[in-house]
C-alpha cells in the first residue's frame, strides 16, 4: 500500500530541543570521565572544580527547565 | 586430580588445548592468538542467540502467568519448543519489501541492531579470566555501542517508507537518547569507586557489592535501562493504539526477527551488565578458587535482574510520552547529577576510613536524597495540575427509575 503524500515528514521541533539537550550533557559527562578516573590521585580541590563545572551546566539546565523545553507540549 | 583441575577451568583447559594443537601444526604465534579469538568470538556470539531462545519461551510464559493466561503449551512440554517453532517459521518466510523503502538504511538496521546487542558481550567478565576483552574503557565502550542500538532504530524508522515507522523511531530514539544522560552519570559513580573504567577491576574492586554503596544509582541504572530497551513501561515506541507496531512495523521474515532477538537478548544483556556493576558480577563464595563457580553466580544474579525487568513489564501500564519525558529529564537527570557531586565528596572526605562506614554513610545520603527529589518533583508538578474540563456530576447510562424516560436517554 502507498503512503498517503510524502513519508520523510518534517519533526516536531522538541525532538531537537533534546537533541541539543542530550549534547551538553554527553560531552560533560565525556569531560568528567577522566576526572572520575583520577579521582585516587586528585586532592580535595578537585572536587570543588568538578561540582563547579557540574554547577555551571546546572545554569543552563535550570533556565531550559524554566523555559520549558523540557516538558513535552 | 587433572580432570578436577580442567573441570574447575573449562574454558581456559580448550583454549590451552587449542593453542597446542595449534601449534604442533606449525601455526605462527599471533595466528594462533587470532583463531583462538574468532573461534571464542564465535562460540561467545552463538550462546548468547541460543540463550535468546529459552529467555523468549521463559518470558512470555512469565508474562502468561502475571496476566493470568497460560502461555505457550503446546509445542513440547509446558510448550518449551514454542521458540524453536517460530524460529523455523521465520527462517521460511519470504521477505517482503515494501514499495519505495531507502534500501541501504532499510537493510543495514536489523543487522545493526542485533550487532549492536552481541558487541556488549565482548566486555561481560565470566570469571576472573574468562572474558571476551580486558577493555580498559569498557564502560564508554557500553555506552557507545548502547548508541548504536538507536542508530538501528532511526534508521528502521527512515528506511521503511511509512509514516508510523517514522513517528516512531522519531520517540524511540529521543527516548533513548534521553535516558542514556542518567545511566552514563550513574557509571560515572561507580568509576569513581572503582577507579578504573574496565569492567574486570569493577567486578574486582566489588568486596562490598555496589548496590550497597549506590542504591539510589543502582535504581537510577535499572529503570534508565529498562527505558533503553524500550520496554514497558517504557514502549512507547510501540505503542499498538497509537503507532500501530513501532519502527519495526514493515519488516517480515528473517529482519523481523533480528529485531525480536535484540529485543529480548538485550533486556537479558542489560542485566547481565547491571549485575556486573552493581551486584559483585562473578564474585561470590569460591569464585576465585574454581572460575566455574563464577559463571554460576553471573548466571543467578542476572537471571534474578532479568526476572525483575519481566515482572515490571507484566504489572505496569505504559507510561504517556510527556510523563516518560518528564521522570528522565525532570527527576532521574538531577537526581543523578546530585548522587555523583555527594559520591565524590563523601569518598574524598572519608578516603582512608573503613568501607564499612563509607557505605554506611553513602547509603544514608543515598536513601536520603532519594526522599529529597521525590519531595520537591512533587512540589513543583502539583503547580501545574491539570483543570478538570469536565463535570463533576457523573451522566449515568442507565436511568434510575426504568419505566419514565430520563434527560441522558436509556
Amino acid at each position: 500500500m502507498e503512503t498517503y503524500k510524502p513519508t520523510w515528514i518534517q519533526f516536531k521541533i522538541q525532538y531537537y530541543l533534546y537533541g541539543l539537550i542530550f549534547l551538553i550533557f554527553d560531552v560533560e559527562i565525556v569531560f568528567l570521565f577522566p576526572f572520575a578516573v583520577a579521582f585516587g590521585k586528585l586532592a580535595l580541590f578537585a572536587v570543588v572544580e568538578a561540582t563547579i563545572f557540574i554547577l555551571i551546566l546546572l545554569g543552563g539546565y535550570l533556565y531550559v527547565w524554566r523555559k520549558d523545553a523540557l516538558t513535552w507540549q | 586430580m587433572k580432570i578436577l583441575e580442567f573441570l574447575s577451568n573449562p574454558i581456559i583447559g580448550i583454549e590451552q588445548w587449542i593453542m597446542q594443537l595449534l601449534e604442533n601444526w606449525g601455526v605462527t604465534p599471533e595466528w594462533q592468538t587470532f583463531l583462538v579469538y574468532l573461534i571464542g568470538a564465535a562460540i561467545l556470539g552463538t550462546g548468547a542467540l541460543l540463550i535468546t531462545l529459552i529467555l523468549i519461551w521463559a518470558e512470555r510464559k512469565i508474562i502468561g502467568r502475571l496476566q493470568d493466561r497460560l502461555g505457550p503449551n503446546r509445542i513440547g512440554p509446558w510448550g518449551i519448543f514454542q521458540p524453536v517453532a517460530d524460529m523455523l517459521k521465520i527462517f521460511i518466510k519470504e521477505h517482503i519489501i515494501p514499495d519505495g523503502v531507502d534500501p541501504i538504511p532499510y537493510h543495514l538496521a536489523p543487522i545493526i541492531s542485533v550487532a549492536s546487542v552481541l558487541l556488549l558481550w565482548s566486555v561481560v567478565p565470566f570469571s576472573d579470566s574468562v572474558r571476551g576483552s580486558d577493555l580498559n574503557v569498557a564502560l564508554l565502550f557500553i555506552l557507545g555501542v548502547g548508541g548504536l542500538g538507536e542508530l538501528g532504530v532511526i534508521l528502521a524508522g527512515w528506511g521503511s517508507n511509512n509514516k508510523y515507522s517514522m513517528l516512531s523511531a522519531f520517540r524511540a530514539s529521543a527516548q533513548m537518547i534521553s535516558y542514556e544522560i542518567p545511566m552514563a552519570i550513574v557509571l560515572l559513580a561507580t568509576v569513581i569507586l572503582s577507579g578504573s573504567m574496565s569492567m574486570g577491576d569493577i567486578v574486582k574492586s566489588q568486596n562490598i557489592a555496589y548496590i550497597f554503596f549506590l542504591p539510589l544509582g543502582a535504581f537510577i541504572f535499572f529503570v534508565a535501562s529498562i527505558a533503553e530497551n524500550g520496554r514497558a513501561p517504557f514502549d512507547l515506541a510501540e505503542a499498538e493504539s497509537e503507532l500501530v507496531a513501532g519502527f519495526n512495523m514493515e519488516y517480515s521474515g528473517l529482519k523481523f526477527g533480528m529485531f525480536y532477538v535484540a529485543d529480548f537478548l538485550r533486556a537479558f544483556t542489560s542485566a547481565v551488565i547491571f549485575s556486573s556493576i552493581f551486584l559483585g558480577g562473578w564474585r561470590g563464595p569460591g569464585a576465585e578458587q574454581i572460575p566455574i563457580l563464577g559463571f554460576v553466580y553471573l548466571l543467578i544474579k542476572s537471571v534474578i535482574v532479568w526476572f525483575l525487568g519481566v515482572w515490571i513489564r507484566g504489572s505496569l501500564p505504559r507510561f504517556r510520552v510527556d510523563q516518560m519525558m518528564a521522570i528522565t529529564w525532570k527527576f532521574l537527570t538531577p537526581l543523578a547529577l546530585a548522587l555523583f557531586i555527594a559520591v565524590a565528596f563523601v569518598m574524598k572526605l572519608l578516603e582512608n576510613t573503613n568501607q564499612w562506614l563509607q557505605v554506611l554513610i553513602l547509603l544514608v545520603i543515598n536513601v536520603a536524597l532519594f526522599f529529597v527529589g521525590f519531595a520537591i518533583i512533587k512540589k513543583f508538578e502539583k503547580e501545574k495540575e491539570r483543570k478538570i474540563v469536565s463535570s463533576k456530576k457523573r451522566v449515568l447510562a442507565q436511568p434510575t427509575n426504568p419505566f419514565t424516560q430520563s434527560e441522558t436517554g436509556g
